[in-house]
């Protein structure tokens, strides 16, 4: 077994991990899958590409317009998605917003970036060896910021006292409003916070992988995977599931090609879905 | 007065829940809401912490319009609700349920600090459990915090919706005990809602029977104990 | 009704009609084929959207598999015609069978999943399908030279496959109507509504869902086989969900759950599409603002909408229908007084909650029997322990002498109906509609003989909807039984869903609080009508609050309080129990106790 598949597998599971966290985000206090999270990936992929790859600006720049972007698009995405859920009272509404706001974001990112792969410099462009493996300086940054990140928001659910309501909500909105948590608010936190992480994870990305621009779904589905292998609402469930997802696509992949890595992975989902519905870290209440 | 209901209707689709329910209460009152199921007062009291919008009427709390506030305000204005089955967060510790509870002082942790010891003074058997996870409370314990969590925020109205439901009795005695206390020591208005009628009244200076949404009968507690009306709500009118 | 009736079909028929002259129009033009082959893909899209209607409008089953299952049905249709040189009108067979075995696949993977589950797993089943294809098969998956069928020794021409696409077409919206006017359709319909009611009227939800993902598939295969045939080649493209936005516009646009609304979606959208049809990215841009827009502005779609509005929904009828039969239901008329349910001992634990805690009682045909106590005494637990909404933890229930079968519907199907606090009722069907539902147990026809109308579905209709009239007659609901559920009183809805209950032919009614929120007189209508239903012989159980109500109909009335029966008796002496008083109203013992 390569140890290369190893180390691919960590950058990609923990890349996979941020976006479990950024779907996990969303859900608690929405219990909404966003479909379109995916596309913040792409956002965070595209700035990147554009003003480092191309107009060769510093990355603490292109970093800078990123984030601010990722909090336009988040605002942008509670609006497409909630609103639609509010004033339909469908029970699908929220599927089909999110799959329409995916679509249509996909398609300004196609638009502006037909025929473009996103990629664009590393940070520190400098490759190690370790054990006969090549492990470049941008993955470990990847590596290291994800769990950074995983970690803080474990913290901040369990020790902030906005963590604690963001749960709270979770569990009870209708208690957590006579307390006197102002949930819509914490909605449009959600949506923000999830998009500009989404983005981060993109822009960690991009540097070692050609993103398509009309790939954000494909991202959007690993990282639900990720977080149902989990178990949606916990941030170890959303490290822990997108470590698995990433393991075993990119050693599959290397030890017997292409599609069986999505079929390994599939066959991980379905067992998970059968055995502990729940996910590994997910409590029986949260997983939907 | 403190909280004022004027015609206030519900509807569930068809059906009104409540049907120009009118009531009031002074500060410092404890006025007790009776009826059997059905009869509007968990509706009541979700109308009044906002969780319910109601079709018609007004509630006015301290000379404010409650319905032309947002319900995630009115704890901010004063009001505090223990819902029905006490809806205790689980995963979090019990002094994570009080901070919770204390969410609208939030900046200020010096002041919710001291509200936490307070309440942990009113209630040594949270203080002893302060760091177990709700989920594992007792049934007793675990209203205790529900009281405890609504109190945080030194709410000028305190309400109650069946708080005896699934209790010992030994342990309603004790809960019931310490909401007089309450009454009494801190001059806390509370509207309490309840099936246990007989101690209600007996611990209240107020109250009223709701049957089908209205006011069936209203007054002094006192009378209202002996009062065979009371029994006819909730088993019928003999003959 | 019938105003309706003739406004939609009239639009139906101008329609067919404008769409079988349209060729005749189109070979005016300069390019003929061209604007033929648009109303062809537009078919396509039709049927497809109608396949997804049918799961998700009627069935309530998420489905981002259709453009996968298109795929499916043209990869069939191509491979047999290319490596077997199957003759292509077999191949559109053999395509809605592939699709339709893809899609049984898909189901019988989830039927454990909750719905947001399955709509993931068919995603994910679309991609690894159009990724197998694409690696299985050289070429990228792509797969060319294949033609449209013959006729008498030679190939059509396209007009002619323009003809064979709206026959496709008008096969396909009859099959959708004919399914969801049937006994099939109103079970799909309780499914969608909620699962405790369909399986309280014998549905068997994972067999239901099954058979309607499976007709889904096969109509989107038939819908593949055109499209692989009209362009000659197929490719794992196809199955992009890019493409199978233009299907959820169509539906939502037209309306989800309406039979018109497939048709009157992508009506409108393919004109547009065919303006946008090459613009990539911004097809795609378009399509889904629209979409959006649409969930906004106009949630129930357009068809939705006006059957909601005044002008579109269906009014009260002048008199009441003729009928002439008077036996309306067959009961065990010589059994009364046996014991229908015998539950003994029961014990039900909720983690560490005692909700039942060792009861024993007696249900007997012919009888009233009430049950009554406080909130959280166990009442609808215990009916839920005994009609399997929930396992017991010990005890045992009977059903005439023999176990009480093990699952909710079983439980329905061998005779003990349960009516639910809250109304479970089909809101945007007719009140007539909505007691059929309930004669589901009771149907013996196939869904092969319902699509094809065959004499034994129309006289099995035939006498259910006279059943239904004179049961509806009963409540006094006769004169509005075309109007939709949806405008119906809340007393109304009441007697209705209690009228739908007894259409089974039940041994055992159970209702749950049927008096909340009744007027006066709906409470007289009640209450003759539960008088008129134990003459018959049915047991009836009775939960309620309503203490006067109960008190006026009840023969027996068990008492619980914490999870334990306090007395059982008639029901002027349980009114007169000191133990019940103080049940209800708290002890005076601890009273005393609190002293002052």
């Amino acid at each position: 077994m390569s140890l290369q598949a190893l180390f691919d597998g960590l950058f990609s599971g923990s890349v996979y991990g941020l976006v479990a966290l950024t779907l996990t985000i969303t859900y608690q206090p929405t219990r909404i899958m966003n479909f379109a999270q995916g596309e913040t990936f792409i956002l965070g992929a595209a700035v990147g590409f554009e003003l480092v790859g191309v107009r060769k600006l510093p990355w603490p720049v292109g970093l800078a317009v990123m984030l601010a972007l990722a909090v336009v698009m988040g605002l942008i995405m509670e609006r497409m998605v909630m609103l639609p859920v509010q004033l339909s009272g469908s029970r699908f509404a929220w599927i089909i917003a999110t799959l329409a706001a995916a679509l249509i974001f996909q398609a300004v990112f196609s638009i502006r970036y037909v025929g473009d792969t996103l990629t664009f410099f590393p940070i520190i462009d400098k490759t190690f060896s370790i054990g006969g493996a090549a492990v470049s300086a941008q993955q470990i940054i990847a590596i290291v910021v994800s769990l950074t990140i995983i970690v803080f928001y474990d913290q901040f659910l369990r020790r902030s006292i906005y963590g604690r309501a963001m749960r709270a909500t979770a569990h009870n909105p209708d208690t957590a409003i006579i307390l006197g948590v102002p949930t819509k608010r914490l909605v449009v936190g959600a949506f923000v916070g999830s998009a500009v992480l989404g983005a981060l994870a993109g822009f960690l990305w991009a540097p070692e992988n050609f993103v398509n621009p009309a790939n954000g779904l494909a991202f959007t589905i690993s990282g639900f995977t990720a977080a149902v292998i989990g178990g949606v609402g916990s941030p170890r469930g959303a490290l822990f599931g997108g470590l698995i997802v990433g393991l075993l696509n990119s050693i599959a992949g290397a030890l017997f090609g292409g599609i069986a890595a999505g079929i390994a992975v599939f066959i991980a989902l379905g067992l998970i879905l059968i055995l502990k519905p729940a996910g590994l870290f997910g409590k029986p209440m949260d997983g939907h | 007065m403190l909280l004022e209901i004027k015609d206030l209707t519900v509807a569930y689709g068809g059906a009104k829940a409540l049907d120009n329910l009118n009531i009031g209460i002074e500060e410092g009152e404890f006025v007790v809401l009776l009826g059997s199921n059905g009869a509007g007062k968990t509706t009541t009291l979700r109308s009044i912490s906002g969780l319910i919008k109601p079709a018609q009427g007004e509630i006015i709390f301290g000379g404010k319009d409650l319905l032309k506030t947002q319900s995630f305000r009115r704890s901010e204005l004063g009001i505090a609700h223990v819902p029905e089955g006490r809806q205790i967060f689980p995963d979090h510790t019990v002094a994570e349920n009080l901070q919770l509870g204390g969410f609208t002082a939030r900046k200020d942790v010096s002041k919710t600090n001291l509200a936490l010891e307070e309440i942990f003074h009113l209630f040594p058997r949270l203080a002893e459990r302060r760091d177990q996870k709700g989920g594992t409370l007792s049934g007793g314990e675990a209203q205790m915090l529900a009281v405890g969590r609504a109190l945080m925020g030194q709410p000028r109205l305190l309400m109650l919706d069946e708080p005896s439901l699934g209790l010992a009795p030994r342990l309603v005695i004790e809960m019931f005990g310490y909401l007089k206390r309450l009454h009494k020591e801190k001059g806390l208005t509370i509207l309490l809602v309840e099936q246990q009628a007989r101690l209600a009244l007996q611990i209240s200076q107020r109250g009223y029977v709701l049957e089908r949404g209205v006011v069936a009968i209203s007054g002094a507690s006192a009378s209202l104990k002996d009062d065979p009306a009371v029994v006819a709500a909730y088993l019928g009118h003999a003959g | 009704m019938k105003m309706v009736k003739v406004s939609l079909r009239g639009l139906g028929f101008i329609l067919i009609t404008l769409l079988l002259l349209f060729p005749l129009w189109a070979n005016s033009t300069s390019n003929p084929e061209s604007y033929m082959n648009v109303i062809i893909t537009a078919g396509t899209s039709a049927v497809l959207t109608i396949s997804l209607n049918i799961c998700m409008g009627y069935g309530g089953l998420l489905s981002l598999a259709h453009t996968g299952m298109q795929m499916m049905g043209g990869y069939a249709i191509g491979l047999a015609m290319l490596n077997y040189g199957v003759d292509p009108w077999i191949g559109i067979f053999i395509a809605a069978l592939v699709s339709t075995i893809f899609s049984v696949l898909m189901i019988l993977l989830s039927l454990r999943a909750t719905y947001l589950y399955f709509g993931m797993i068919t995603l994910a089943a679309n991609l690894i399908a159009m990724e197998g294809f694409r690696n299985a098969l050289g070429n990228d998956g792509l797969i060319s030279g294949l033609y449209l069928p013959a006729f008498r020794g030679e190939d059509l021409t396209i007009k002619q496959f323009y003809y064979v696409t709206l026959v496709i077409l008008v096969i396909a919206y009859v099959v959708q109507r004919n399914t969801v006017l049937s006994g099939f359709g109103r079970a799909t319909m309780a499914l969608r509504e909620s699962t405790d009611t369909a399986s309280a009227l014998g549905v068997s939800p994972s067999v239901q869902r099954v058979k309607i993902f499976a007709i889904a598939g096969g109509l989107a295969g038939v819908a593949g086989a055109i499209t692989a045939m009209q362009g000659g080649f197929m490719a794992p493209e196809i199955g992009d969900l890019n493409g199978g936005l233009i299907f959820f516009v169509g539906l939502f646009l037209g309306g989800v759950g309406t039979l018109f609304g497939p048709l009157a979606g992508v009506g409108l959208i393919a004109a547009i599409d065919f303006q946008i049809r090459f613009a990539g990215a911004y097809r795609t841009l378009i399509l889904g603002s629209i979409l959006l827009l649409c969930m906004m502005v106009l949630p129930r779609g357009i068809v939705g909408t006006f059957r909601a509005s005044k002008m579109g929904s269906p009014q009260e009828l002048a008199e009441e229908p003729t009928i002439d039969d008077e036996e309306i239901i067959t009961t065990l008329k010589s059994a009364s007084e046996s014991v229908a349910i015998e539950a003994t001992n029961i014990v039900k634990h909720f983690g560490g909650i005692k909700a039942i805690d060792g009861v024993s009682i007696s249900i007997r045909c012919g009888r009233v029997h009430g049950i009554i106590g406080p909130n959280g005494s166990g009442k609808s637990t215990l009916i839920s322990c005994i009609t399997r909404y929930h396992s017991i933890t010990d005890g045992e229930v009977k059903l005439f002498g023999a176990e009480m079968p093990k699952s909710p519907h079983r439980v329905a199907r061998a005779g003990v109906t349960r009516v639910f606090q809250i109304p479970h009722l089909f809101e945007r069907v007719s009140v007539r509609d909505n007691v059929l539902t309930g004669m589901y147990l009771h149907e013996r026809y196939t869904w092969i003989e319902a699509v094809l109308r065959l004499p034994r579905y129309l006289s099995t209709t035939r006498a259910e909807e006279r059943q239904a009239a004179v049961l509806l007659r009963l409540v006094g609901l006769g004169r509005k039984s075309e109007i939709a559920a949806a405008n119906l009183s809340h007393g109304q809805k009441r007697l209705l869903e209690i009228v739908r209950a007894v259409s089974a032919r039940p041994k055992v009614l159970i209702l749950d609080e049927p008096a909340t929120g009744l007027t006066q007189s709906e409470l007289e209508a009640l209450h003759n009508l539960i008088l008129f239903l134990k003459n018959e012989g049915l047991a009836v159980v009775l939960i309620e609050h309503n203490v006067d109500f109960l008190m006026g109909l009840a023969d027996i009335v068990t008492v619980l309080e914490s999870g334990k029966v306090i007395a059982e008796d008639s029901p002027e002496e349980v009114r007169n129990d000191p133990r019940v008083v103080e049940a209800y109203l708290g002890r005076t013992d601890i009273s005393e106790l609190m002293g002052e």
